[in-house]
This record gives C-alpha cells, sequence and structure tokens, in this order.
C-alpha cells in the first residue's frame, strides 16, 4: 500500500462523519455553560482546600523568626505541637546537630540557632546562625530546654513590671535545614514562675511535657505541664530545686537541697504518684554524702540525666565550688541505683565554675556527652573526654554564661 | 460581534475533528463526544483562539488529548466487538470487497500501538507535515519520524498477514 492509497483508505475511513450533520451550535454552547459551571464548582473547591490548608499550615511554615503567633485554638490545646520521632538510643553525636545559645544577658537579647559539628570546634559555630529575639518589648529569654528529636526546643520569657516577674512559655521549632520557625506562645499557666538559670526547666525526651522548678519563699515547686492539654500537676517540700533532668519520660530527677541545709542531694520524683508533697512522691537517688572518685560533694550546676546515668556537678574538697582551691568534676551515677560510675571530665577551679556547669547534652544512652565548665568544653564518648578547641574559647569561654540545649 | 464567526468555523472544521478522532479510535460515538467537547472549550475561549492563525489546530490539539484519556475505553469496546464479529456466522459477513478492505485497514490500524496510528493517522489523513505534528504533540521531529517509519512497517505487515489470512480461508 503506497501512500496515496492509505490516504485514500483512511479518508474513506473518517467518510461517515463528514456525511453526518453537524450538530446545531447550541449543542455547543450549552456544552461550554456546563463546562463553565463544572469548572467554577472545581475553582470553589480548590479555592476552599486551599484555605483550609492555609488557614492551619501556611501560618507555621511562612512565619519568619522573631514573629510570634498567638494561639488561637480553644480550651485544651497549648499550641504545642509533639516532637517527630527521635532518635535510637544509638544515633551518636551527630544526633545533635543544632544548638540554640541563650544568653540572659538583658531584655531583648536573641537566642542563637548553630550547627554544630563535633569533630571541629563549637566555638567558631556558636558565632554563626539564625537568631530569635524575644517577641514581646522588655522580654528575656531565662531558660531553654530541648526534646531529643534535636528539633523541639521550648524556652521560657520573662518579663518583670511593678515588682513582679511573669512567665511565658514558647515553642521553637527548628526546620528540616536548621533555620527556626517562628515561635509559638503556648497557652499553658504554671503556677509559678520557673527560678531561671541552667537546668529550671526541663522537658521530656519524647516531648510530650514540661518539668518547671519554682520557689515561693522557703518552698520549693516542682510543675510539670502536660503540653498537649496543659494540665498541671504539682509537688511542694521546704527547700530548693535547683535542676531538674528527665530519667525516663515518667521519672524526674531533681538536683535538691533541703530547707536549712547547704549541701546538695539528687532525688527522683515519680511523677505518677499523686499527693502535693514533693518528698512523699520522690526518692533520694544521691544522698548528700555520697563520693564519686576524689569528688565527696555535689555541687550547684546542670543536671544532666538520661535513661541510664545521671550526670552532676561535684566539688573538692569542701564547698563552695568556687571557692579558693577547689575542684570540680562532672560525675556520673546509675540513674537506676545511684552508684556511682566515675568521672567524666575535672577541672581546676577557675572563674564561672558553678552554676553554668556540666553535661549540656547527652544522648540517650548516656555514652555520647557534650559537657563545658569555665574555659573548656569538650565531648566524651565512651570514657574518652576530646577538649573542643582551645581553653577560653569554649562555650561558656564566649558567652560568660548561657543555656544551651540539643 | 467577534463571537459571531464562531458558527461559521464550526460548521466548517467539524467533520474533520470528527473524522481524525473517529480513524483513530474508531468509534463514531465518542468521537463525536470528544469533537463536541473540544468545540465547547474552544467556544468559551474564542475571543482569544479566534485571534490565533489556525483555531482548528487548536480543536484539534484538545480532541487528541481527549482521545488519548478514551483510548483505553474505547479499546475495550472495540475488543469486544470484534469478538462478537469474528464469531458471527459465515452468511452475516459482508463480501462488498470496498467495505473488506476498509475492514482490513481498519483492524491493521487498531493494531498499531497507539502513539505510531496517531501520527499516521495525522501525517496521512489530517494531511499535517512532520514538524506540524511535532508541534501538536510537542516532540522532537525524529521522534515522528520513528513513529511514522515503525506505524508503517507495522501496517504494511498487519495488512499482509489479513490479506494472507483472506487467501487462506479461500
Amino acid at each position: 500500500m503506497n501512500d496515496d492509497e492509505l490516504r485514500a483508505g483512511l479518508r474513506s475511513l473518517a467518510e461517515p462523519a463528514g456525511r453526518s450533520q453537524v450538530p446545531e451550535v447550541g449543542v455547543i454552547q450549552r456544552r461550554a455553560r456546563r463546562q463553565a459551571r463544572r469548572s467554577a464548582a472545581a475553582s470553589v473547591a480548590v479555592v476552599a482546600v486551599l484555605a483550609i490548608v492555609a488557614a492551619v499550615a501556611v501560618p507555621r511554615l511562612l512565619r519568619s523568626p522573631g514573629q510570634v503567633t498567638p494561639v488561637t485554638r480553644g480550651p485544651g490545646h497549648t499550641g504545642w505541637i509533639l516532637p517527630g520521632p527521635l532518635p535510637g538510643p544509638d544515633a551518636g553525636p551527630a544526633s545533635a546537630l543544632y544548638l540554640v545559645a541563650l544568653v540572659p544577658a538583658k531584655p531583648g537579647t536573641p537566642v542563637t540557632i548553630s550547627r554544630t559539628d563535633l569533630r571541629n570546634k563549637l566555638a567558631p559555630a556558636l558565632q554563626q546562625g539564625p537568631t530569635v529575639a524575644p517577641p514581646v518589648r522588655g522580654m528575656t529569654f531565662t531558660g531553654i530546654t530541648a526534646a531529643a528529636d534535636d528539633r523541639t526546643f521550648l524556652l521560657t520569657g520573662t518579663t518583670s513590671a511593678a515588682g513582679r516577674t511573669a512567665a511565658s512559655y514558647f515553642e521553637l521549632r527548628l526546620r528540616p535545614d536548621g533555620t527556626p520557625y517562628p515561635l509559638t506562645r503556648l497557652a499553658i499557666s504554671p503556677t509559678l514562675p520557673p527560678s531561671g538559670g541552667t537546668g529550671g526547666i526541663a522537658l521530656t525526651p519524647d516531648g510530650s511535657r514540661l518539668a518547671i522548678a519554682a520557689r515561693a519563699g522557703a518552698k520549693a515547686t516542682v510543675e510539670v505541664v502536660n503540653l498537649a492539654t496543659g494540665s498541671v500537676r504539682s509537688w511542694s517540700a521546704p527547700g530548693d530545686a535547683r535542676s531538674l533532668s528527665w530519667i525516663t519520660d515518667g521519672r524526674l530527677a531533681v538536683l535538691w537541697q533541703p530547707a536549712g541545709h547547704t549541701r546538695l542531694a539528687i532525688r527522683v520524683l515519680d511523677t505518677s504518684r499523686t499527693g502535693p508533697d514533693l518528698l512523699g512522691a520522690s526518692r533520694l537517688l544521691v544522698a548528700a554524702s555520697a563520693r564519686n572518685g576524689r569528688f565527696h560533694r555535689l555541687a550547684a550546676g546542670q543536671l544532666t540525666a538520661t535513661a541510664g546515668r545521671v550526670f552532676a556537678l561535684m566539688s573538692r574538697p569542701a564547698a563552695p565550688a568556687s571557692g579558693p582551691g577547689q575542684q570540680t568534676g562532672i560525675a556520673a551515677f546509675s540513674a537506676a541505683t545511684g552508684a556511682p560510675l566515675g568521672i567524666v571530665n575535672q577541672y581546676p577551679q577557675q572563674a564561672g565554675v558553678g552554676f553554668y556547669c556540666g553535661v549540656l547534652w547527652a544522648d540517650r544512652s548516656g555514652l555520647r556527652l557534650i559537657s563545658s565548665c569555665g574555659g573548656s568544653a569538650g565531648r566524651t564518648v565512651g570514657s574518652r573526654f576530646t577538649e573542643l578547641g582551645p581553653r577560653g574559647h569554649s562555650l561558656w569561654g564566649i558567652y560568660g554564661g548561657i543555656s544551651i540545649a540539643w | 460581534m467577534p463571537e459571531d464567526d464562531f458558527p461559521a468555523f464550526y460548521a466548517a472544521s467539524y467533520a474533520r475533528i470528527v473524522g481524525l478522532v473517529l480513524v483513530l479510535l474508531a468509534d463514531r460515538g465518542e468521537a463525536e463526544d470528544i469533537a463536541q467537547e473540544a468545540f465547547a472549550r474552544a467556544l468559551r475561549r474564542w475571543p482569544r483562539i479566534r485571534t490565533y492563525d489556525a483555531p482548528e489546530a487548536w480543536v484539534r490539539r484538545v480532541a487528541l488529548r481527549l482521545a488519548v484519556d478514551a483510548r483505553r475505553r474505547v479499546a475495550r469496546a472495540i475488543r469486544a466487538s470484534q469478538a462478537v464479529r469474528a464469531a458471527a456466522p459465515e452468511h452475516l459477513a459482508h463480501h462488498d470487497p470496498d467495505l473488506a478492505a476498509r475492514d482490513a485497514l481498519r483492524t491493521a490500524l487498531l493494531a498499531l500501538p497507539y502513539r505510531q496510528r496517531e501520527a499516521i493517522v495525522l501525517h496521512y489523513l489530517a494531511d499535517l507535515p512532520v514538524t506540524q505534528i511535532a508541534a501538536d504533540l510537542r516532540l522532537p521531529p525524529s521522534t515522528v519520524k520513528t513513529r511514522l517509519a515503525a506505524g508503517r512497517r507495522r501496517l504494511e505487515r498487519e495488512l499482509t498477514d489479513d490479506t494472507q489470512e483472506v487467501l487462506d480461508e479461500r
């Protein structure tokens, strides 16, 4: 079959179309009107879907750092979003990719988000990265804590007026590239503002609950806020809760100073226990008389707990930790029995040792740590401690006093 | 009014579009439905489309896209009708040689892969040059040429087999 024959054959196949009557143009007009109606309905549906998506999701994506979104949800919703999947216990040092450094210097000072490359010095990384400023004039960020997903942080901001201090709570969440979503103010109302300082607030590893150490007169109060519902449970006792950290999602380690005593102990609060008595709901984990290596006195500093270990600051030979002739060490204890497990690192006495000293980050196994004290910052893997950068360029060496959470 | 020239355009080009889709899908009802759908779309955009050099080319492109969507549905129906025809008694089959040749060509065309059939129909029925087909289908001209060549070869083979079958039956 040549080309002409093929053309003729195809025309013969198409011939019935030529013989049939062309429908009136009105048929096409009616069809066009139906199309227009369908198209309009589809457009309305698309617009409705987009509007719903925009109302729910877009504000979270588009908010820029420094802005704050007021929580407009009804009662029982705090604005908090639970973190995503948590890293496994062996995620390794790389699971702490980001740190948020907080300098409670003066109102308006922003927090800095930095990417940590644990193979290199931390100090240069701390001077880079986006910042998030307090969203309210006159507010100071005074506390920070993180969930174990390395993306979800909770900040406290305090404002003072007429001699009264009021605390606000903000969710700070990082995008996959480490840049921050804008802050979300949480609709939670703990009874008292947190005491402030490192370890005054603590998120559970799964990010579902927030523990707050507060003080009113000679009485310490530990409050646990359910971040999904905003409900608050509290336990109180005479004394002072200096630092908090979750051993697991239900057990809370508390660096405890009993009323009228200068020495510290570590207690474990079982947050499933009912009753308002802090001492009744908790048990002693590490007694004030406990020894660990050459150190025999717990000191005020960062308390950091993992599923298996609790890290606390200790001093020798006598309190106070920052006094002349002191040595300070970061000590590890068993989270189950309180038995001493050794010294992570020790430091000669120097300015800055004390409150801003301790393990800043630990993976859930408690075998990988980042610690800082005075002019020294380092990482520990297993029993091996490595200095991160020269002395004087450590985390707190730069800022003087910061809280850090990963 | 500018829309006034649509009826004339429609009347002049309707049969060509139906014929094109009819040969492509071998289903007259589907071809008419697709053509009307394409013209209705053209009517909604007529103020713009009427300014084109070849408004019919726009309608043809729409119809081709609709035909692609309809081809599987139509192919199932055609297979069913071919099965019925094959099972029909001998005395019901036609013996007009023109009709037999047309049937053979239609069967051979339907045996082609759809994209080859599309190229054959556009080139030999719509008389479009390769460059125009390539533009309509958004393909490189070389692809169109390849499809045409492969389509022609396959068509020859199908037609030869078909003729041989007829001879065998005799």
